[in-house]
């Protein structure tokens, strides 16, 4: 009787173990992370609209994929910029509005904080630039190369395709059709793919 | 004791045989083979660790028709392939619901893309020679691709030290070649997004 008594207790003890390891284990189960994206923008006191609905400057909780941010401030152009947010990724978007009335047009000059703001926002966009077009064009980072005696040049510079402005170009300075030849058979060489990469061609002897 | 072992046996295989009749009639999902004339698909599992290789493993079916199989959930590869065309391969997810997978549009492979140059060499050339641009010209290196309705040619200058190596492309479009790009020293695939890339990738690094 007693034995059995016991192992009842045993049971029920089991029991409220299981079911409170059950309550921990949700409690403390690490939901993931929503994805995020961070809004800068001057004048600090715009509007910012994510998908029609409204968002803050600053941190934004949002869904991955594809957002449209509308930044406003009265006295300044409208921006509106589609953006790709990832999950477990840092997203962010740097706005700097410009002035469209005569109310505005020395509001920068004028508000030191958003003067500041702004250089930090140019300088954050200029750095996300260029890592993007090092992942596009992965050349770049070896450049610019002189071919042996000078016979060629390349080098990067703006993409004059108009699907393809944000892709930096490759520049083939050379003067002669076996300098080109070799140029692009060093870009070969180094194991770049040649149809990913818009290359111009210039013949400017001074630049050489 | 022995008559609870007469009594809990058979409801032990009934149990056993419920949940292999539920696996095989509810989680299991059928998945339809139709393989197009000329053509075979074989069904396997994936080659190595993680499934991601998407190589073909162990084969599971091979059809050159039609063919029903019930799966389980999972990831399974699909070869397409045929005498005339080049393989292709296809990673499949058997989950929630039924598939019927047919033979896509294939590539021929390199041996019939050769065959079938010889026989469209001559209305290619009629339209290379009639870009005024290519006087002198002579074919460095050509191919045709895809279903051998795309073709791309180096081109060697009459004089090398003044003029380039030029390569062109030509689709061929309700029986009739026409230049899918004019003439150039090398093509980027963004300015040609008609072009499939493979074909702008083989002239450009020829």
């Amino acid at each position: 009787m007693q034995q059995s008594q016991t192992r009842k207790k045993l049971y029920i003890a089991g029991g409220v173990g299981i079911v409170g390891i059950l309550i921990l284990v949700s409690v403390f189960h690490k939901q993931p992370a929503k994805p995020t994206i961070t809004i800068a923008a001057t004048p600090l006191s715009a509007t910012v609209s994510i998908n029609g609905k409204r968002g803050v400057v600053g941190t934004n909780i949002v869904q991955s994929g594809s957002i449209e941010i509308v930044v406003s401030h009265k006295g300044f152009a409208t921006q509106t910029r589609i953006a790709t947010v990832q999950r477990n990724a840092t997203n962010y978007a740097g706005f700097i509005l410009a002035s469209n009335s005569q109310a505005t047009a020395n509001w920068y000059s004028e508000h030191s904080a958003d003067q500041q703001a702004s250089s930090s926002i140019a300088s954050k966009q200029s750095d996300i630039s260029a890592t993007e077009s090092i992942q596009n064009v992965p050349i770049i980072q070896i450049l610019p190369y002189l071919g042996p005696g000078l016979e060629y040049r390349v080098d990067y510079g703006v993409n004059p395709s108009p699907t393809a402005v944000q892709t930096p170009a490759i520049y083939i300075n050379a003067l002669t059709p076996k300098a080109r030849a070799d140029a692009l058979h060093w870009i070969k060489s180094r194991g770049y793919d040649l149809a990913t990469m818009k290359i111009v061609f210039t013949s400017d002897p001074t630049t050489l | 004791m022995v008559r609870l072992i007469i009594i809990l046996t058979p409801l032990v295989l009934l149990s056993i045989g419920g949940v292999a009749m539920w696996q095989h009639y509810v989680v299991d999902k059928i998945v339809t083979l139709r393989a197009a004339a000329g053509t075979s698909i074989t069904l396997g599992k994936p080659f190595g660790p993680g499934n991601n290789a998407g190589v073909l493993g162990d084969t599971i079916l091979q059809t050159n028709s039609q063919a029903k199989i019930r799966l389980s959930p999972g990831s399974y590869i699909l070869v397409f392939s045929g005498a005339d065309y080049a393989a292709q391969t296809q990673k499949i997810t058997v989950s929630s619901n039924n598939l019927t997978l047919s033979t896509p549009s294939l590539n021929y492979s390199a041996q019939k893309l050769d065959s079938l140059l010889a026989d469209e060499k001559p209305a290619i050339q009629t339209v290379v020679s009639g870009i005024n641009s290519l006087s002198g010209y002579t074919t460095s290196y050509e191919s045709l691709y895809g279903a051998g309705d795309w073709y791309a040619a180096k081109l060697a200058p009459p004089d090398p030290t003044t003029q380039d190596v030029l390569r062109v492309v030509l689709h061929k479009e309700n029986g009739v070649w026409q230049v899918a790009a004019t003439p150039t020293l090398i093509l980027y695939s963004g300015d040609y997004k008609s072009i499939p890339v493979a074909v702008v990738r083989d002239i450009d690094n020829s």
